[in-house]
C-alpha cells in the first residue's frame, strides 16, 4: 500500500516538473513597453532617432525570445528579464537624450531668430545709409522688397517653429540668414564705395 | 531485500517512461519560427534605419502589420499545448514581412542614391546660375514681382541646400522644384528683357562708328556713352582720349519715351548748352537737344498707337552734369560724372560737340558671359 502512495507521488512530482513552465516576465515587459512609449511621446524617435530605434529593436528581439523559449520545457525568463529590466533603463535614457537634443534644437532656433532680428535692424540702417539720388528711392526700394521677402520667409519659419516643426523652422531660418547676409555685404560694399569717391 | 529491489525497478522504469513522453512530446512538437521571426526584424530594422518609411511608406506599414500579426499569431499559438501549436501563418507572415522588407530595403537605396544624385546636380547647376545670372539681374531694372521670385527661389535653393546636407533628398527634391520654377521664371525674363533690348545693336554700332568717323574727318571732340556698361568715353580726333564711370537713371534700360520714365534716351545728339555756376545745381552741365526731331517723331507714332499714355508728354532737359560718383543709378535719365570728370569734359566740349549715346558698344554674349 505504501509502495503505491509512493509510486503515484512519484509519477504526480514527474508530471510536475516535466509540465511546468516559468511565467513571461509580464510585469517587466509592461514597464519597457511603457518607457519606450513615454520616450516616443517625448519625441526621442525625432530627436535621438537611432537611440530610439535601438531600444525598440532591443525589446523586439526580447519579446521574440521569450516566445522561442515557451517552446521548449523547464522554461525560464531570467535573461529575458534582465534585459527588460535593461531596456526600461535605456529608455528613460533615451528620453532624457530626447528632451536635451530638442532643447538644444530650440535654442539654436531662438538664437538664430534673435540674430536675424538683429541682421534685419543693421539691414534697415544700412538701408538708410546706402547711396541715394533723385531715383534712390527706388533703388533702396529694391532692396526693401528683397528684404520683404526674407521678413516674410522669417515669418513662415516662426509660424513652423510656434507649431513645433523644429526642423523645418531651422531650415527656413537658415536660408532667409543667408539672403539677409547677402544683402548686408552687398550694402556694405555700396556705403563703402560711396565712401571711397 | 526483494521488494526494495522490485520498488527501484518500478520508479526507474516510471522515470525512464516519463523521459520518453518528454523526448517523444519535443520531437513531435512543431519546431518554433525563430529564424523566419528574426529575419523579418533584422529586414524590417534595416528597412526603417534607411529610411524607407519615407521612400515607400505603404510596403513598410505591409511588413510591419505582417510582423506585428505574425508575432500575436506566434504568442497565441504559445498558449496552447505543445503537440497542437500550428506555426505555419506565422512563417508565412515573417517570410512575406521580411521579403517586403527587403524589398523597401532596395528600392530605398536606389531611389535615395538617384535622388541624392540628382539633387546635387540640380543644386549646382542652380547655384551657377545663380552666381552668373546676379551680376547683370541685379543692375537690371526688373518689375517688382520677378525681383520677388528670385529672391523667394535664392531661399528656396538655401532651404533645399540644408535638407540636402541632411540626408532628406525627398525634400529636397520638392524644394529645389520650386526654387528652379521661380529662377527660371524670373532669369528668363531677364534675359528675354535683355535680348530685346539688345536687337537695336546693329544700329548702336552705327551710330558709333560714325561718331567716330565725324571725330577723325573733323579733328572734334565726340562724346559717346555706354549705358550698359555705364562708360561714358572721350574722343578726339578719333582717337580715345578719357574713359569715365556714368551714372544714369534707374530705368536705364531702353530708349527714353516719355517725361518722368527715368529713362536715359538713345541716339545721336549734341550739345546745345554748356551750364555752370548758377545755371545748374550738379555742378556743371551739357545740356543735349533731346529730344532731337527723331524722338519727337518715335514720341507721336508711339502716341498715335496707344503704346504710351495720351496724357504723356515728351521729356526734355537730359544733360551730362556733375555730382555723380554715388555708386548706383539715381538720376531722372541724365549721365552723371564726378565733378573732377565733369571739368575735364566740360572744357573739351563746345555747343554742337556730337553725343552719342547707346545700349552698350559689346554684342549680348559679350555682356552675358563677362
Amino acid at each position: 500500500m505504501k509502495n503505491k502512495i509512493f509510486m503515484g507521488f512519484l509519477a504526480i512530482a514527474l508530471v510536475a516538473v516535466l509540465t511546468s513552465c516559468g511565467k513571461a516576465p509580464q510585469v517587466e515587459m509592461d514597464a519597457a513597453q511603457a518607457a519606450i512609449a513615454t520616450a516616443k511621446a517625448a519625441q526621442a524617435d525625432l530627436y535621438v532617432p537611432a537611440e530610439y530605434k535601438a531600444i525598440q529593436d532591443s525589446v523586439n528581439a526580447v519579446l521574440e525570445s521569450i516566445e522561442a523559449r515557451k517552446g521548449k520545457l523547464f522554461v525560464r525568463f531570467t535573461e529575458e528579464k534582465e534585459k527588460l529590466v535593461a531596456i526600461t533603463a535605456k529608455a528613460a535614457v533615451v528620453k532624457a537624450n530626447g528632451e536635451a537634443a530638442k532643447a538644444k534644437l530650440i535654442a539654436e532656433i531662438e538664437t538664430m531668430f534673435s540674430e536675424m532680428t538683429e541682421l534685419v535692424a543693421e539691414n534697415n540702417t544700412l538701408v538708410a545709409k546706402a547711396p541715394k539720388g533723385k531715383g534712390g528711392a527706388a533703388v533702396i526700394a529694391e532692396i526693401k522688397s528683397e528684404m520683404a521677402v526674407i521678413d516674410a520667409s522669417v515669418v513662415e519659419a516662426n509660424t513652423l517653429f510656434t507649431s513645433g516643426s523644429y526642423f523645418a523652422a531651422k531650415a527656413k531660418l537658415k536660408s532667409a540668414k543667408e539672403s539677409a547676409m547677402a544683402i548686408n555685404t552687398e550694402l556694405k560694399e555700396a556705403i563703402a564705395k560711396k565712401g571711397g569717391k | 531485500m526483494r521488494r526494495i529491489i522490485k520498488f527501484f525497478i518500478i520508479t526507474i522504469l516510471t522515470v525512464l517512461f516519463l523521459l520518453g513522453i518528454y523526448y517523444a512530446l519535443i520531437a513531435l512538437s512543431p519546431k518554433p519560427p525563430i529564424e523566419e521571426i528574426g529575419s523579418a526584424r533584422n529586414a524590417l530594422s534595416e528597412a526603417w534605419s534607411k529610411g524607407a518609411g519615407n521612400y515607400t511608406p505603404k510596403m513598410m506599414k505591409q511588413a510591419q502589420e505582417l510582423y506585428d500579426s505574425a508575432m500575436i499569431i506566434w504568442k497565441s499559438e504559445n498558449e496552447r499545448f505543445l503537440l497542437f501549436r500550428d506555426y505555419e501563418i506565422v512563417r508565412k507572415k515573417a517570410n512575406e514581412s521580411c521579403q517586403i522588407a527587403i524589398e523597401a530595403t532596395g528600392y530605398t537605396e536606389k531611389t535615395s542614391d538617384n535622388l541624392k544624385d540628382a539633387g546635387r546636380a540640380r543644386i549646382n547647376e542652380l547655384r551657377l546660375k545663380v552666381l552668373k545670372s546676379s551680376p547683370l539681374f541685379s543692375r537690371l531694372p526688373l518689375p517688382v514681382k520677378v525681383r520677388k521670385d528670385n529672391t523667394q527661389g535664392k531661399l528656396l535653393l538655401g532651404e533645399a541646400e540644408n535638407s540636402f546636407n541632411h540626408g532628406d533628398y525627398i525634400k529636397t527634391q520638392a524644394l529645389l522644384i520650386e526654387a528652379k520654377d521661380l529662377l527660371d521664371s524670373s532669369y528668363d525674363f531677364s534675359d528675354r528683357f535683355v535680348s530685346d533690348y539688345f536687337s537695336a545693336y546693329p544700329e548702336w554700332t552705327r551710330w558709333v562708328k560714325k561718331t567716330i568717323d565725324d571725330s577723325r574727318k573733323n579733328r572734334s571732340t565726340a562724346i559717346i556713352v555706354d549705358k550698359f556698361d555705364r562708360k561714358c568715353f572721350i574722343y578726339q580726333s578719333g582717337r580715345l582720349k578719357y574713359t569715365f564711370n556714368a551714372e544714369l537713371g534707374k530705368n536705364w534700360i531702353g530708349h527714353k519715351k516719355v517725361k518722368g520714365d527715368n529713362s536715359t534716351p538713345e541716339g545721336m545728339y549734341k550739345i546745345l548748352k554748356k551750364k555752370d555756376g548758377k545755371n545748374t545745381i550738379y555742378y556743371k552741365a551739357l545740356l543735349i537737344n533731346y529730344p532731337n526731331p527723331e524722338d519727337k517723331e518715335e514720341f507721336n507714332r508711339e502716341k498715335n498707337n496707344g503704346n504710351i499714355s495720351r496724357n504723356s508728354t515728351i521729356g526734355s532737359l537730359i544733360e551730362i552734369h556733375g555730382q555723380g560718383g554715388k555708386g548706383v543709378d539715381w538720376t531722372n535719365g541724365c549721365i552723371a560724372l564726378t565733378d573732377k570728370e565733369m571739368d575735364i569734359i566740360y572744357k573739351l566740349s563746345a555747343v554742337g560737340t556730337p553725343i552719342t549715346i547707346v545700349g552698350s558698344l559689346k554684342q549680348l554674349n559679350e555682356v552675358i558671359n563677362r
